[in-house]
């Protein structure tokens, strides 16, 4: 089912919260429901934003075989708006287990403002159901709205689909495997992420020759926040707009070799996850190769995109970096 | 003292007023919103129609300049006649969706004036309104217990949004009815 909020008559701009049932089984005459939980961001038919949570509830008994005499129900559908913060927050309750909650929601500096009304849509033709209670009204006073979890970019290259506004120029995708093998990648998002806000990174990136012909083996660039570059023999962070010297370096104390990252290939090691977060306030933390850095950044720049170039090697080919489960999601 | 209760007791008949405009408009808006749907898919019919009969008049034209084929002078006079009647009766259901649509917008305006009036008693007295819906052929209204039975897949319910808040919260209590 969908409750779709609409904000202008034509019903064109909408934040749909959506409940999808995944499967119903009667076991024990309890019902078992596996759903997700999502909220998106309509514009025009096409989804701006989505979120999801996926969640398993199993719903008291006495009311299966009489759903219609019973004063109970199964689930409470919280849904808040909290404008305040550009909060749209959809919540799923058990009512007979009330502490299993599923939450999810969105952060959305384009819905803005109260929606003109509310269209609640049978949209699955497997179970039929009543709703009661309807109402809206004010939160209480001590309502603090809950920390959101946002995806900029969650793939894991299953398929042949780029994230939007990701270009590479050398990429090849390893159907077999479902990553791609790259030397360079360049990745704007569509919407940047704002200054003041925490958020974190993290990619399988492995570089399959160590061979360069200088020191540098690739390096990252976080638009906004600064630049991690993978030497052979230690790893290196440099504030964005910051004089080189003050770069911060961590020795590996050996030689950086592709088995590092890849044993045995196709297999990512631990090793190979690349990870940058960053906590809203100009605290930065990279991990890769097995280290990590401490460093610092301007919080109050936006996060504006991903590059990664790798460096040349001596036949003037490029490194290539297999590349996979790329992630990135701030907190609103 | 006694003014007060007077001016709550008015306040009340006025919510119930209030309440019952708002049902039958939004009983009103659904049923619109339906009517459109069918004239846009009856719209959509016409248009490929349209594009047939054009598709067929120069296959036509083709056939009488090259002396080839079936076609007759007049065939060709028929289906630009058939053309003709199609194209005026686009232009009718284009008028009826432009008035149905503007009959449309007037009738949220006059929901969300009436339904700001009703949530500011409300939500004054008592912290929350219950939401008013308009609703389509396969949902079931009980009033005794002011529930939704929503019976097939398409089942709609609308509501209005018309609350004196920028932070709210909109609560519904759902019951699952498996299909044997």
């Amino acid at each position: 089912m969908i409750f779709s909020y609409y904000l202008d008559v034509d019903k064109t701009h909408l934040i749909n919260m959506k409940f999808n049932v995944k499967q119903i089984l009667v076991q024990n005459s309890m019902l078992q429901v596996t759903f997700d939980a999502v909220v998106e961001e309509v514009l025009d038919g096409t989804v701006l934003h989505s979120e999801s949570q996926s969640g398993a509830f199993t719903l008291s008994s006495s009311r299966v075989d009489d759903p219609t005499s019973s004063d109970g129900y199964d689930i409470n559908f919280i849904r808040t708006r909290y404008a305040d913060q550009n909060k749209w927050i959809f919540e799923i309750q058990n009512n007979s287990q009330p502490d299993q909650v599923v939450l999810v929601g969105l952060y959305s500096t384009t819905a803005t403002g109260n929606p003109l009304g509310e269209d609640i849509i049978q949209d699955d033709d497997s179970y039929n159901f009543i709703l009661k209670g309807n109402n809206i009204g004010q939160l209480e006073e001590t309502y603090v709205p809950p920390v959101l979890t946002q995806n900029v970019v969650n793939t894991d290259f299953s398929q042949l689909v780029l994230p939007y506004g990701f270009t590479t120029v050398s990429g090849i995708y390893d159907s077999a495997v479902g990553r791609f093998l790259l030397s360079d990648f360049s990745h704007t998002f569509p919407n940047s992420i704002d200054p003041d806000t925490a958020f974190t990174l993290t990619a399988n990136l492995a570089p399959m020759q160590t061979d360069s012909v200088s020191d540098e083996i690739f390096h990252v660039t976080l638009h906004g926040i600064g630049q991690v570059t993978l030497y052979k023999t230690y790893l290196a962070y440099l504030r964005e707009g910051d004089d080189p010297s003050n770069t911060i370096t961590i020795f590996f104390g050996a030689s950086a070799d592709p088995t590092w990252f890849l044993s045995p290939p196709p297999y990512f090691t631990d090793k190979s996850k690349f990870s940058v977060q960053a906590d809203g306030a100009g605290g930065v933390t990279v991990k890769y190769a097995g280290v990590s850095l401490i460093g610092s950044y301007d919080p109050s720049n936006p996060f504006a995109g991903v590059d990664l170039q790798a460096a040349a090697r001596a036949d003037k080919s490029l490194v290539v970096c297999a590349f996979d489960n790329y992630t990135i999601e701030f907190f609103k | 003292m006694s003014e007060m209760v007077h001016v709550e007791s008015s306040d009340s008949a006025f919510a119930t007023f209030l309440q019952e405009y708002v049902q039958s408009n939004m009983t009103q808006r659904v049923r619109l919103e339906t009517t459109i749907e069918e004239y846009q898919s009856l719209r959509d019919y016409v248009a490929e129609r349209i594009d047939d009969q054009i598709n067929l008049i120069e296959q036509w034209q083709e056939q009488l300049n090259t002396g080839t084929g079936i076609a007759t002078p007049d065939m060709l006079n028929v289906a630009q006649g058939r053309l003709q009647q199609d194209r005026d009766l686009q232009d009718e259901i284009d008028r009826i969706l432009n008035d149905l649509n503007a009959h449309k917008h007037e009738l949220s305006d006059r929901v969300h004036t009436y339904l700001m009036d009703l949530s500011k008693i409300e939500i004054h007295s008592g912290g929350f309104v219950a939401h008013i819906f308009g609703y389509n052929r396969d949902v079931q209204w009980d009033p005794d217990n002011s529930s939704l039975t929503f019976t097939a897949a398409g089942a709609r319910a609308e509501t209005a949004v018309s609350v004196p808040l920028s932070n709210w919260r909109d609560s519904s209590k759902f019951t699952i009815i498996l299909k044997s």
